[in-house]
């Protein structure tokens, strides 16, 4: 089957060792941070520099006890798979963040609803011109 | 120099695709072949978006481009790096050469 070229669930989440299953929701952002510049008579900006980045990343799930006991400021890598829509070979992307430090868990439950806890993590540069997320072909 | 790079430096213009499955998948057919990549023995090719247009690759997810902060040689190069006629840079570990 060929690969639909489109993306659909997210599959094998983890946290080091740690698995993360029931995932409702997931992100990984680049964290891009900009710099406009505009002087003299200038109306617009006439310079955008990218000054820092920031990569994060973000995951929901039903697993409320497996998120909640990632102490903040663990540090492992944190992988994820998207897979493709329909579960082809070679349509599925692989994303890995290494040095990603587990930054909070949010839980909200509602009567009569399933609990729901959504994990977030920063990541740092080993050598801080590097970018700890990464991208393979599963 | 005639050998297997340690790493790649992709211009982002090889990408191709509208797709994100279609990009990645454009920027592993060049890096991994190049990188020696057996994905029968479960390696293969991670590459980073790096400022300038430009993507890291390597077989190990936690390579770095400089030494890390800490090392003894903490911000000095980890490759030589070797122009293509494509654009793209082998990368050699220089504590190989």
């Amino acid at each position: 089957m060929a690969a639909t070229k489109a993306q659909l669930n997210w599959a094998t989440v983890s946290f080091g060792t740690t698995a993360i299953t029931r995932v409702t929701n997931g992100s990984f952002t680049q964290g891009g941070k900009i710099l406009r510049f505009s002087g003299d008579t200038d109306v617009f900006t006439t310079i955008i520099a990218t000054v820092n980045n920031e990569p994060s990343a973000s995951f929901s799930t039903a697993d409320v006890g497996t998120i909640m006991g990632i102490a903040p400021g663990t540090t492992n890598t944190l992988t994820a798979t998207l897979n493709d829509a329909k579960g082809a070979t070679g349509g599925a992307v692989v994303f890995t963040m290494i040095n990603a430090v587990f930054e909070n868990a949010d839980t909200k439950a509602a009567h009569a609803q399933f609990g729901s806890v959504t994990g977030t993590w920063q990541a740092y540069s080993s050598d801080g011109v590097t970018s700890p997320l990464s991208f393979a072909r599963q | 120099m005639d050998k297997t790079p340690d790493a790649l430096m992709i211009p982002e213009g090889l990408k191709t695709g509208a797709r994100m499955s279609d990009r990645v998948a454009s920027v592993v057919d060049i890096a991994e072949p190049l990188l020696v990549v057996d994905r029968q023995k479960g390696e293969r090719a991670y590459f980073r978006i790096q400022p300038g247009g430009r993507l890291f690759a390597t077989k190990n997810v936690h390579d770095t481009i400089l030494f890390p902060k800490g090392h003894e040689r903490d911000g000095r190069p980890r490759y030589n790096w070797v122009p293509q006629e494509n654009g793209v840079e082998y990368g050699y570990l220089l504590e190989n050469i």
